[in-house]
């Protein structure tokens, strides 16, 4: 039991993980932009496609990881360039038309390059095994690895936030904008790279999620809402926000799944339980969610704004 | 004369689209036809209540298809109880979507801006996995109708020109009285709220008491919508309530353009008639429909209906 719930817990961290290079993206979007990206998860999955692409090119799994993460980079820029750009001082809603525009887009160019049966990617042999944790734990030796890479991702993108002059914009940005491009900063070009970056992330969680996931159309909007969930109980625009309500949400989704049926089969018929566990399971999230803006409606770290 | 030009408007817009259907099923020979203007019907039905919150209260719902699903299960519940009569289902239906609607509110009208679209989104799933849950009624699968809702004597739920005149008669009445509210001093009322809380507080309304009623009225409306596409599909699943489908309501909204008139019905009609034509060229209809969204956004104003105003002479207004 006990080995149990670590191996959930980690498995939890590790949704956490995952949950959180996707919503940091979009909640740098947001927060910089003031742009809502619904085809965020679309670029999450491409990532994934890209990856099984050039590991069939290339033959080496990490090599592909980098590179699709590069390739949705690139593409980042390029929407960001040729449309997104042209939508900043548009409404919330015309954002809303376009991204969903490009879901269908995205989902069915996929289908017709790849074709709609999911590519179960697999594993690389290196890391198909087990690894010892301690107190005689084992643990997926590639969950792990995607736990370590998506912490220093994460650490790294902190720093980047927090200690250079590209984050110092950033956040300035992100608390107020139009002082930031009065200033005499490259604001469209800061835009770009923002976009991009988020894009990045999306796409280095695609491409390692390749693995664990199966790889197929419309694999982005699971987690897209997911990841707004994450963003708005972390508050809108808020990094240090996301990582937070990244793990709680992947720990709480991770766990209610796992363990909700057997707690509930100590209070009522194994019958009701089977039912409601699942269930229950499937709205936790939400329930936390519709709870925590009940109290707290700007999020959980929301930022200090200034218009 | 500005009242009359907008009667004749009405009228023209209404009767083109109840006759769209009957038109085309005859042209064809294809009494199935019918049954792609009725889904279109339904829809704007539907796209109509949730554009009176959200282009003139100003509250963008992205929960509105648990309305859908509300009436829908209702409708089909009665109906495999083998309580038929319109004059029982239709008051249990709103009676329904109005208890949720007021939930809801209760709850997502003390949020606003993002934060009200996604505590809308995160209510609207807790229903849907209730109804994946729920094997009672189906679960995962959903839920055959076995039987339509009866009107009268003399009208046949299963014969095809009947229901379309079914569907079409309550699509009108419901699309009127959506026009009629948004007309009438509580549709100022809710345009207030949205235009300047603040002010509208100082002349003395209840601010959450109006956006309230517009959005429970707007649950009725819409769960009317779910009892005609429990008739319609004879089928109630947990997908009529799924975020997917509140996506398409609010594509529909937009697309049409938002606080205009007979903008969801624009929207609807495009919406269903492009999917259905296009799928029977290509199964890969999306990769043509998806553009055309974009398109819309970047070059016209004010979704299709800013595009139907320029088209008419002596009606394109600036900005």
């Amino acid at each position: 039991m006990a080995s149990l719930f670590a191996e959930q817990l980690l498995n939890g961290i590790q949704l956490g993980i995952l949950l959180f290079l996707i919503a940091a993206g979009l909640t740098l979007i947001f927060g910089v932009m003031d742009f809502i990206n619904l085809s965020h998860g679309s670029l999450f999955m491409l990532g994934a496609y890209f990856s099984v692409l050039f590991q069939a090119l290339t033959g080496s799994f990490f090599l592909s990881v980098g590179l699709a993460a590069i390739a949705v980079f690139g593409l980042g820029m390029l929407l960001e360039v040729l449309l997104v750009r042209n939508l900043y001082a548009r409404s919330h809603l015309d954002h809303v038309l376009v991204t969903y525009g490009l879901i269908l887009i995205a989902n069915e160019s996929v289908i017709l390059i790849w074709g709609s049966v999911p590519i179960f990617s697999g594993v690389p042999e290196a890391l198909a095994g087990q690894i010892p944790l301690p107190f005689g734990i084992d643990y997926p030796a590639y969950r792990m690895l995607v736990i370590a890479v998506g912490g220093l991702v994460g650490l790294g993108l902190f720093l980047l936030i927090q200690k250079t002059r590209v984050g110092m914009l950033v956040r300035a940005g992100a608390t107020n904008r139009v002082m930031v491009s009065i200033l005499g900063v490259n604001i469209s070009l800061l835009y770009a790279l923002v976009f991009a970056l988020g894009a990045l992330l999306a796409g280095l969680a695609g491409a390692m999620a390749g693995p664990i996931l199966s790889v197929q159309p419309g694999m982005g909007e699971a987690v897209l809402i997911l990841s707004f969930v994450v963003v708005v109980i972390g508050g809108l625009g808020s990094i240090r926000g996301a990582l937070l309500a990244a793990m709680i949400v992947g720990l709480i989704d991770t766990m209610g799944r796992a363990f909700l049926r057997d707690i509930l089969s100590a209070f009522f018929s194994p019958q009701v339980a089977g039912e409601a566990g699942p269930a229950l399971a499937s709205m936790l999230v939400y329930i936390l969610m519709a709870l925590i803006l009940f109290f707290r409606p700007e999020g959980l770290l929301p930022l200090q704004r200034r218009h | 004369m500005a009242g009359s030009y907008r009667m004749i408007e009405g009228v023209v817009v209404l009767a083109a689209m109840v006759a769209a259907g009957p038109v085309v099923a005859l042209l064809s020979g294809d009494v199935y036809q019918l049954a792609v203007f009725e889904r279109a019907l339904i829809y704007a039905v539907a796209a109509a209540s949730l554009n009176m919150i959200l282009g003139f209260g100003g509250m963008v719902s992205f929960g509105h298809a648990v309305y859908l699903g509300i009436g829908c299960y209702a409708t089909g519940i009665l109906a495999n109880a083998d309580i038929l009569p319109i004059w029982i289902q239709l008051p249990v239906v709103m009676a329904a979507s109005a208890l949720v609607a007021l939930f809801i509110g209760l709850i997502v009208l003390r949020t606003s801006g993002v934060y009200f679209i996604m505590i809308t989104l995160a209510l609207a799933q807790i229903f849907y996995y209730l109804a994946v849950s729920s094997s009672y009624f189906g679960g995962d699968d959903g839920m055959v109708i076995y039987e339509r809702t009866t009107l009268l004597w003399g009208y046949d739920p299963f014969d095809s020109w009947h229901f379309y005149f079914f569907v079409a008669g309550i699509t009108v009445l419901c699309l009127l009285l959506v026009n009629h509210l948004v007309r009438s001093d509580f549709g100022r009322r809710l345009v207030a709220c949205r235009e300047n809380p603040t002010r509208a507080t100082a002349l003395g309304f209840n601010v959450f008491a109006v956006r309230l009623v517009g959005f429970v009225l707007a649950g009725v409306i819409c769960g009317i919508a779910g009892f005609l596409l429990a008739n319609q599909a004879e089928f109630a699943t947990p997908g009529y309530a799924s975020w997917q489908r509140s996506g398409e309501l609010l594509v529909i909204v937009i697309l049409g353009g938002v606080g205009t008139r007979f903008g969801p019905v624009y929207g609807a009609f495009a919406f269903v008639l492009l999917e259905s034509v296009l799928a029977g060229y290509t199964t890969h209809w999306p990769i043509l429909f998806g553009p055309f969204l974009i398109c819309v956004v970047m070059f016209f104003h004010k979704g299709l209906a800013g595009l139907v105003d320029r088209l008419i002479p002596g009606r394109a207004r600036a900005g």
